[in-house]
């Protein structure tokens, strides 16, 4: 039973990284970094235990003031390595952290349900679904913002990042408080209501980019 | 409602307003990064504010030790050193040897604080957390101020940008000491002298956004 998230971990990363062996470029980047944040989802579970331990089992205190400190700085090394290694430009950046949160919540999800073994009802399991992988996803992206500024501007990257993080590590602990107290659906609105303005920014953009190459194909 | 909520929802309210009229204003591909970043420490501030507040509301037997509602603080302040560092430095200050002199005077004002943070907290009779908190707080608000004051007398005779941001420069000098007085008030329970601070710390923050407009005026890129 102990190595049942090991064998949960298998079962999803394998057919991922066949996945991402038959896709092209952006696709395969997507993937691959959505492997990544599932990888490190296992290895902040096995962190937090250890964590959990040394706090003597304080749930609620560990998950809103320690957990989303781990949390989000092991998610951004991905991203950062990405960043620093091949491309920081922000298109590519961007979808790429997102996807590394998407790919967190979801092992994080798997997680939680083990723990709770058949208890979890059908509607907070697709509200938590979508919740936290939106918190997760918006947190990883806004991290990924700050590192599009790796190489451009190096002062500007290693301020923006840790401003950067520092929001995203606030945002998760309130997500957290938030989902355990008796005001869990005001936990569970949160990631959907930021994640609306990032909806509408990505649409704006590749309506301004159709529009662009429309005029630029009429000339 | 406990004191120490009230102050926090009151600055919470101010930098929430502060933080919308600011992403109204400067978060369109237009505006300068500068504008933007001075509002992403304003939603810092909010963001901090609103953790302690519902920390308190729903879980007030956790309020010992670290919060990371003190994360908030730290942010607003690594914004405004990255806006006065990062870019607005980068573009007056031609390192001339004849404004040596504007880069040793604001030197005082990190003293200043560096001073308070040892009277009031370092040799003071205080548990270990606030005082690492208060040396990690001070830190920040060293690096800050430092180029808050630079950035006050510094000569800008081509430009006339930091004339324009000369308010902006005051208000986050008021707003980085605001921050240590607080962490001092703290520390010594005194929850009226709090209260008063916070006060005085959300009118600053509300006056912030306002005067970046005017140096945005001025200082398009």
């Amino acid at each position: 039973m102990e190595n049942l998230i090991y064998v949960l971990f298998l079962c999803i990363v394998a057919p991922m990284i066949l996945l991402v062996l038959l896709t092209k470029k952006k696709s395969k980047l997507i993937t691959g970094y959505m492997v990544a944040g599932i990888t490190c989802a296992l290895f902040v579970s096995e962190l937090n235990s250890i964590i959990l331990s040394y706090f003597d089992n304080d749930g609620f205190f560990v998950s809103t003031t320690i957990t989303p400190i781990t949390e989000e700085i092991i998610k951004a090394l991905p991203v950062l390595f990405f960043a620093y290694m091949f491309y920081d430009n922000l298109e590519i950046l961007l979808p790429l952290s997102f996807s590394t949160g998407i790919g967190f919540a979801l092992f994080e999800n798997m997680v939680l349900l083990l723990k709770m073994n058949t208890d979890m009802p059908i509607e907070l399991a697709a509200v938590r679904g979508l919740a936290t992988a939106l918190m997760h996803g918006v947190c990883t992206a806004a991290v990924g913002l700050g590192m599009s500024y790796v190489k451009k501007k190096k002062e500007l990257f290693y301020c923006g990042t840790l401003g950067l993080l520092i929001i995203a590590i606030l945002y998760h602990g309130l997500y957290n408080m938030l989902v355990q107290s008796s005001l869990s659906v005001l936990g569970f609105i949160l990631p959907v209501i930021t994640y609306i303005p990032l909806l509408l920014r990505q649409y704006n953009y590749i309506k301004t980019k159709r529009n662009k190459e429309v005029e630029h194909n009429s000339q | 409602m406990n004191i120490y909520m009230i102050s926090n929802t009151f600055i919470w309210i101010c930098s929430l307003v502060s933080f919308i009229v600011g992403a109204i204003m400067f978060f369109k591909p237009s505006k300068p990064l500068f504008a933007k970043m001075i509002t992403m420490a304003v939603g810092c501030i909010a963001f901090g504010r609103i953790f302690q507040v519902l920390r308190i509301a729903i879980a007030p037997d956790t309020m010992s030790g670290f919060q990371l509602g003190f994360l908030g603080v730290i942010g607003s302040l690594v914004f405004l050193f990255a806006v006065n560092y990062c870019i607005i430095d980068k573009a007056v200050d031609d390192h001339s040897p004849k404004n040596q002199k504007y880069r040793f005077i604001p030197i005082v004002f990190p003293i200043l604080a560096t001073a308070f943070y040892m009277i009031f907290i370092g040799f003071a009779d205080v548990n270990l957390i606030v005082k690492i908190c208060g040396a990690v707080l001070t830190l920040f608000v060293v690096q800050s101020i430092y180029f808050n004051a630079k950035h006050i007398f510094f000569p800008d005779l081509e430009t006339g940008v930091l004339g324009a941001l000369k308010p902006y420069n005051i208000l986050a000098l008021i707003y980085a000491y605001l921050c240590l007085a607080e962490i001092i008030a703290l520390s010594g329970d005194y929850y009226i002298l709090d209260l008063a601070l916070s006060f005085v710390m959300g009118i600053v923050i509300i006056l912030l956004i306002p005067a970046v407009a005017k140096g945005v005026k001025k200082w398009k890129t």
